[in-house]
């Protein structure tokens, strides 16, 4: 391989493997205590050299962490493609004068192989020291060399593993955001103000790294009423948030033309049958028309496609179940819906919600709205705002003991 | 989701002899879903029965993708020829076909 010489990139490289004053660990001191073994030496290392000094990755037999860069025999071993010998380095030009060899240390015996990257840039070396003169045999040369590319093996591998986290991490960083994106282009921007109505909204979604299948719209009537829609389709993820966009629209599209709950929702279940090949998508809805609030009444007109009833908090703290039940939208052409009429009056609460609220409230696969009605009856008379907030609350509650396994979603809307 | 947060749901076959059962227990959800699917369709790849009683019986929870796996097993074996009943107890199935209007789009044994 062609090695590159160019300091500046092999600094770069030694950086990018993020070895150097790491702990010590087990897989290279194996290698070292080995590599001493084998070749009946008293010192064996791996060493990494970095712009100012030569650092011990792992050193077996000498008790020292780090040297200077000179007289480092390893920083010459860095600057070649094949191993580094120094027979009798008393004798050898390269190393008479190096004080490792005049000194206490005493090296006689000097040979290190270049730590190579795939990518051609040597970090350090893997050598063998002795404190008198020795010869490799060619088999021997070729067995350190083998090492060599054993902790260079290491190497490569932690980089890989560091990578692969650092991906993951990036990854779900990302679909985070699409996830976030995605959710708010299926929600309104903002809650409309409706005359003589005060309106609040929520969306709790349960994982942040997925779209949620759970949605709520609020369509105004320009003659002065709305449409509260919230919504649940099946499944999760980016085939389910173009489902939700299908959904959202076509009801917006059908419900603002004739303000029947009930025609509306038959349009979506027409136009989400046909564009399946086979059944396999579904969503379910509650669909209120508000008519326009005159002198604080109003009368709703709920259809129901497979959803849980919304409910009427009556100013007195009387709950009723609103809607007759009907079957999810998007399965067979065969569905029907109904519209059940309801007045409401100054003070009174219309509080529509998906199925992960009820969990959310009454526990892990409730269908029973038993509990969100007790929970209700209390805030009887309250802003919008005051009851969103209670039940932002119980939901608190309730993830402070599990996880939120489905989203919740909710519209609570009050006569003025 | 990872595999230790997964709810515990099995499914296993139980030959009658004027049908096949499939038994499904404990959690039926967007996870588990594909499972159902495919326990089905191994089923009626392999020389389709009689009759197909699909026994949820034994499910502690079914969420929507749930009821859409019964839904599309109650289609495949139907288009496969094999009538298709569900085996029920008063509980979270039966709660959630309430629920979602469609009790009456299954028949039951």
């Amino acid at each position: 391989m062609q090695i590159i010489t160019d300091e500046a990139q092999r600094l770069a490289a030694v950086r990018r493997y993020q070895v150097l004053d790491t702990p010590p660990d087990g897989a290279f001191e194996r290698i070292t205590a080995l590599a001493a073994r084998l070749f009946q030496v008293p010192i064996s290392i791996v060493s990494i050299v970095d712009s100012d000094r030569i650092w011990f990755k792992s050193h077996h037999g000498v008790d020292v962490d780090e040297i200077d860069r000179e007289p480092g025999l390893c920083a010459s071993a860095v600057l070649q493609g094949e191993p580094w010998l120094v027979n009798d380095a008393r004798t050898d030009p390269r190393t008479l004068a190096n004080p490792l060899v005049a000194g206490e240390l005493g090296l006689q015996f000097y040979a290190g192989v270049p730590l190579t990257t795939h990518d051609g840039y040597n970090l350090g070396t893997l050598c063998i020291i002795d404190q008198q003169p020795r010869e490799l045999t060619e088999a021997e040369v070729a067995s350190l060399t083998d090492l060599a590319r054993v902790v260079m093996d290491e190497l490569e591998l932690r980089l890989a593993a560091r990578r692969t986290v650092e991906l993951g991490s990036q990854l779900r960083q990302s679909a985070e955001d699409v996830a976030r994106t995605l959710q708010r282009s299926l929600l309104p921007a903002r809650v409309p103000d409706v005359p003589g109505l005060d309106i609040a909204a929520r969306y709790h979604v349960a994982n942040a790294e997925e779209v949620g299948g759970d949605f709520y719209d609020i369509v105004v009537d320009p003659a002065g009423g709305c449409a509260v829609v919230v919504g649940d389709v099946c499944g999760k993820g980016t085939a389910a948030a173009s489902l939700t966009g299908t959904a959202r629209w076509v009801l917006r599209a059908t419900v603002s033309e004739s303000w029947t709950p009930a025609g509306a929702l038959a349009r979506l279940n027409s136009v989400m049958v046909r564009a399946q090949d086979e059944p396999g998508d579904y969503c379910t809805a509650a669909l209120v028309a508000v008519a326009p609030v005159q002198d604080g009444r109003t009368t709703v007109t709920v259809g129901l496609a497979g959803h849980p009833h919304p409910l009427l908090v009556r100013a007195d703290g009387t709950v009723e179940r609103l809607g007759t039940t009907a079957p999810v939208v998007g399965w067979t052409l065969e569905a029907s819906y109904t519209e059940v009429a309801a007045p409401m009056s100054s003070g009174d609460l219309l509080v529509l919600f998906t199925d992960g609220t009820l969990e959310v409230v009454a526990g892990h696969g409730a269908t029973d709205d038993q509990e969100v009605r007790a929970l209700l009856a209390p805030l009887a008379g309250r802003p919008a705002e005051d009851v969103a907030c209670a039940l932002d609350d119980a939901l608190d509650d309730a993830l402070s003991v599990a996880t939120l396994r489905d989203d919740a979603a909710f519209v609570v809307v009050a006569v003025r | 989701m990872s595999e230790d947060e997964l709810a515990a749901f099995g499914v296993h076959t139980e030959e009658r002899a004027d049908h096949v059962r499939l038994v499904v227990t404990g959690e039926l959800d967007f996870y588990r879903e594909p499972e159902l699917r495919s326990a089905v369709e191994a089923l009626l790849a392999q020389g389709p029965p009689q009759r197909l009683v699909l026994d949820v019986g034994g499910l502690q929870f079914l969420d929507s993708a749930g009821l859409r796996g019964l839904l599309v097993c109650r289609d495949r074996s139907r288009s496969a020829g094999v009538p298709f009943c569900l085996a029920v107890t008063p509980g979270p199935v039966t709660r959630l076909l309430d629920l979602a209007g469609v009790r009456s789009w299954f028949t039951y044994e």
